[in-house]
């Protein structure tokens, strides 16, 4: 648990690197309400810290996209069939 | 039960097993390959993985629930083999948890306005260097800041569920997690979106 005083300076003053760790930490848990006060008033002030989340909430869409693409086939890789045979003789 | 009937019973099932098999490689083994492919870059380590995975699913297919569909039952072992592949591969390599290139202050690339990220993922993603280019940054990220991000980006695992998986704190996961993000958004300025 942070202190009061912790959580005034958190709110007044972060920097760049804890608001960045915060923005990348918020596409996993909600934030608490001090950190989520800490980085909208941050990234009023800041561009690169905007830019920064922006990013990282382009990112996570390429990667879902990436992801999807491998198990739909979209990406051309393929077993040989040489290897499928292996394969399918494991069990004997 | 006798021994003839026990034999019996075994060779029906290693039949029937044989028969799943042969219907799971043809079904489901390309695209089990390219996810592994896809987390590890190495085709001779995709296949071992695969070949793992396979006889795993042999080995445990009487205690599967069919709860999930056999796909999705396959993935999930072939994820455990991909943390396994990545433990054995740390272990040797004795790398250090905050090794990420981006700790280097002076060699950071900087944002600037010149960056053009686009704005619809889904196009940029249908272009094929860009796929390179993100292949390529992706198999740079440090072997325990990439399975991480793996896990959580590209598998969606829930993240405690990774904490228990890499036996780490939510704490070491979000330093992780944020550390491949960063060192993936730094080479994919440097690689893509500083393209002359």
């Amino acid at each position: 648990m942070r202190s009061l005083v912790e959580k005034i300076c958190l709110i007044l003053s972060p920097r760049c690197e804890q608001v960045r760790m915060l923005s990348s930490e918020s596409l996993d848990r909600r934030l608490t309400w001090t950190e989520s006060a800490a980085v909208r008033i941050h990234q009023c002030l800041c561009w690169s810290c905007r830019q920064f989340k922006r990013q990282m909430a382009f990112i996570r869409k390429i990667t879902e996209q990436y992801a999807r693409n491998e198990l739909d086939g979209v990406s051309e890789a393929k077993l040989s069939d040489e290897f499928k045979q292996r394969l399918k003789n494991l069990n004997g | 039960m006798s021994t003839v009937v026990k034999r019996k019973k075994h060779s029906k099932d290693t039949e029937s097993l044989s028969g799943y098999l042969e219907s799971w490689v043809d079904e489901y083994g390309d695209s089990l390959y390219r996810f592994a492919l896809a987390r590890v870059g190495d085709e001779h380590v995709a296949e071992d993985l695969l070949q793992e995975t396979f006889l795993g699913a042999l080995r445990t297919y009487n205690e599967f629930q069919h709860e999930a569909k056999i796909q999705t039952w396959l993935i999930s072992i072939l994820q455990r083999k991909i943390v396994d592949h990545y433990r054995r591969k740390l272990r040797t390599q004795k790398l250090v948890a905050q090794q990420a290139p981006d700790q280097k202050d002076g060699q950071q690339p900087r944002l600037t306005r010149r960056q053009k990220w686009d704005t619809r993922p889904e196009k940029t993603i249908e272009n094929r260097e860009f796929l390179a280019a993100l292949q390529s940054c992706l198999h740079k990220l440090p072997d325990n800041l990439r399975l991480a991000f793996q896990l959580r980006e590209l598998d969606e695992c829930d993240p405690n569920e990774i904490c228990e998986m890499l036996a780490i704190s939510n704490k070491n996961l979000a330093v992780r997690v944020y550390r491949a993000r960063k060192a993936l958004r730094d080479c994919l300025n440097t690689n893509w979106f500083c393209k002359d």
